[in-house]
């Protein structure tokens, strides 16, 4: 059973860079957790200190029942897969998943056994006597892969391990891998900026920006509960629309170009707030009514499953998510805002209230 | 280009059209002049080295009176005999074989204990985070514009204090610290990504271990590189070999073909034939390291990829 407490942990680098303020997240056995932000956010940081690549600047991270802080890397049953794969380019692929085995004294039956295993399970048996610089991208990050599991490890980490393959291949190995950490019942810890990467592999989701965590939940969670701002415009895709407003204390919002929208819960501020509202969420009517906002098509751009309207509302970008079903009359459309789809955040703090 | 030579005469024009201006490349003076630059400038290199064959093959007497010689003569087979196999110098223990053979063991030596010592201080300087490593780094690559030359007399008061006059051991080691080494291997080091060596350190492999497994082999090419410097380097090493042997049975190639010439004891000639000869044989361990280990070189260039 392995979980894997990160506890208050801070990461200062020499040269004085706070990379990450003190975060702390717990993990429980087999799960598979992701952390996602944009680039710089210290999302690498966290997992290098958890690898024990980084010393920990304060806090305490365990893996399982040990204090990690001051064990080497290899002593601390993980198994790492890096964005360039990082194989050995002198040795076989057979080599490269034997070497961290060999080092550990393990006897060569063994060694071959273990290899031949995972070998099958990622499908790169007929490679086994390949350099990496034989194999193609997709090839070497399976070879990564079966480098990490070979050696039976209580904890996985990966850093971005997917971003150096094409799109096609990338959704293939999500898959593959989600499947692959599901069988062998390993706790995970995956980094990515990719949002739905993050969405569709995660049981919990950490949404991190710059140094802080800013919230952790489950996808699904995290995609209709943002906790702040930040993580509703950076979860989603196309991202959620923000318009700024105005709570007026008395269950309503009043919306620059757009007017007076009705809320569904009274809120703790008073003062200026943001408005979102995700695509999908948005709906077309013909006539005006309560919540809704007269627009114009600026530009329908076709999704197959379905259609995306984008148009302006003053002058800040909207966007609509349509099915296919109901066919627009682009002279007299309006879009409807449900009271119960708003996400409302302090325009502030940028906190959810 | 044969075959679309040879289905010529039956391609429509358009194909005829598109080869045409390979078969009937305009002739360009520029080419001309191109070429004759290189051939003067090959035979300006290569008329010494053909100089000293030819004159290997003459006689002391004809070397004496005439000079170099342009044709060949016939005592080639004589001259490297009595080079190479018959005892010379004033003890008369010594033949051209055991020259060779002293060079060998400086030029390797040289070459071996400089990778080793600069790819040592190399990993040190890149790998192990310790206080002035920098400062460290920059005085041994200062020492790169001090040529031996400025500290062989301190040198050679240690070597002597230390009885290792006349030894190999003294011909060596003096030799082997490389600023040039160390910065290159540095360089080298530098360039290896740092994803490797963590992957390495996951795999539980330690310091010593990432030396040999990782280090060494990816160096390959460059321990090839190096070692071919280093070898034509310390085959011609003169001034120290000079200065360190006066034992006759320690004197390298380049150290004898000087004392053959210096022979001058009453109406003696030189044996300018010998000379020559074992300045032919001297050129050739160089030359042939060079073609042996350039293909090496470019293969392990064109294989690695990191
Ligand atoms: N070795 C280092 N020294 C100083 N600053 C660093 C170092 N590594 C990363 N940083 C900084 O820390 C922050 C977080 O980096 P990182 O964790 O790599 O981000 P990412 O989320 O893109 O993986 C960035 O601002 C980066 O510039
Ligand atoms: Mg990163």
């Amino acid at each position: 059973m392995t979980k894997v407490v990160i506890d208050k942990v801070r990461k200062v680098y020499p040269n004085g860079t706070e990379a990450l303020s003190p975060s702390s997240l717990d993990i429980a056995h087999g799960e598979f957790i992701v952390l996602v932000g944009p680039s710089g956010c210290g999302k690498s940081t966290l997992l290098r200190m958890i690898a024990g690549l980084e010393e920990i600047t304060d806090g305490t991270i365990s893996i399982g029942d040990r204090v990690v802080n001051d064990l080497d890397p290899a002593e601390r049953d993980i198994a790492m897969v890096f964005q360039n794969y990082a194989l050995y380019p002198h040795m076989s692929v057979y080599q490269n998943m034997a070497y961290g085995l060999k080092n550990r004294g393990r006897s060569k039956p063994d060694i071959e056994t273990a290899v031949s295993k995972a070998a099958k399970l990622l499908h790169i048996e007929e490679f086994l006597h390949r350099r990496p610089s034989q194999l193609s991208g997709g090839q070497r990050q399976r070879v990564a892969m079966g480098r990490a599991i070979v050696r039976d490890p209580s904890l996985f980490l990966f850093d971005e391990p997917l971003s150096n393959l094409d799109a096609k291949l990338r959704n293939q190995m999500r898959i593959e891998i989600r499947k692959l950490q599901r069988e062998l019942d390993v706790t995970s810890i995956y980094v990515t900026h990719d949002q739905i990467e993050a969405m569709t592999m995660a049981d919990k989701i950490a949404v991190l920006n710059t140094g802080r965590i800013e919230q952790i939940g489950t996808p699904s969670e995290i995609y209709h509960k943002p906790a702040s701002i930040f993580v509703a415009s950076f979860m989603g895709a196309p991202p959620m629309n923000i318009l700024d407003g105005k709570y007026n204390g008395n269950g309503g919002v009043e919306v620059a170009d757009l007017g007076q929208l009705t809320i569904d819960h009274a809120l703790k501020t008073t003062g200026k707030v943001q408005v979102g509202i995700r695509p999908e969420n948005v709906e077309i009517r013909t006539e005006a009514s309560q919540n809704t906002v007269a627009i114009k098509i600026d530009f329908l751009e076709e999704l197959g499953a379905g259609r995306l309207l984008h148009t302006m509302i003053g002058s800040t970008p909207f966007i609509a998510h349509l099915d296919n079903e109901h066919p627009i009359d682009s002279d007299n459309i309006f879009a409807h805002l449900p009271p119960q789809a708003l996400h409302l955040f302090d325009a502030e703090t940028g906190q959810r209230v | 280009m044969s075959t679309t030579d040879m289905s010529l005469d039956n391609a429509s024009s358009t194909t005829a059209a598109k080869v045409s201006p390979a078969r009937k490349r305009p002739f360009k003076w520029s080419v001309v002049s191109d070429h004759l630059i290189l051939i003067i400038g090959s035979l300006f290199m290569l008329m010494p080295v053909v100089a000293a064959f030819l004159t290997s093959s003459h006689d002391n007497a004809t070397v004496h009176s005439g000079g170099l010689q342009m044709s060949i003569g016939d005592e080639l087979a004589a001259n490297y005999y009595n080079a190479m196999l018959v005892p010379g110098g004033f003890t008369k223990s010594v033949d051209g074989m055991r020259m060779l053979g002293n060079s060998f063991i400086l030029g390797i030596g040289f070459a071996v204990g400089k990778i080793i010592i600069s790819m040592l201080a190399a990993y040190a300087i890149v790998y192990f985070r310790f206080r002035f490593a920098t400062l460290a780094f920059w005085l041994i690559f200062t020492t790169l514009l001090l040529p031996l030359e400025v500290r062989i007399l301190p040198s050679y008061e240690i070597v002597q204090s230390l009885g290792l006059l006349n030894t190999y051991t003294g011909l060596i080691v003096p030799l082997i610290a490389s600023a040039t080494g160390t910065f290159f291997f540095r360089q080298f080091f530098k360039s290896i990504p740092d994803e490797l060596i963590e992957a390495a350190r996951i795999d539980g492999a330690g310091p010593v271990k990432f030396f040999f497994d990782i280090l060494i082999p990816l160096s390959k090419t460059m321990i090839a590189a190096i070692f071919i410097i280093m070898f034509v380097f310390g085959w011609n090493q003169y001034l120290w070999p000079t200065m360190m042997t006066t034992d006759e049975r320690f004197f390298t190639l380049v150290r004898g073909i000087s004392q053959i010439m210096q022979v001058f004891i009453g109406s003696q000639i030189p044996d300018y034939g010998e000379a020559m000869a074992l300045a032919i044989i001297a050129m050739l361990p160089p030359v042939l390291i060079v073609v042996f280990f350039q293909r090496w070189f470019v293969k392990g260039l064109v294989e690695s990829d990191k």
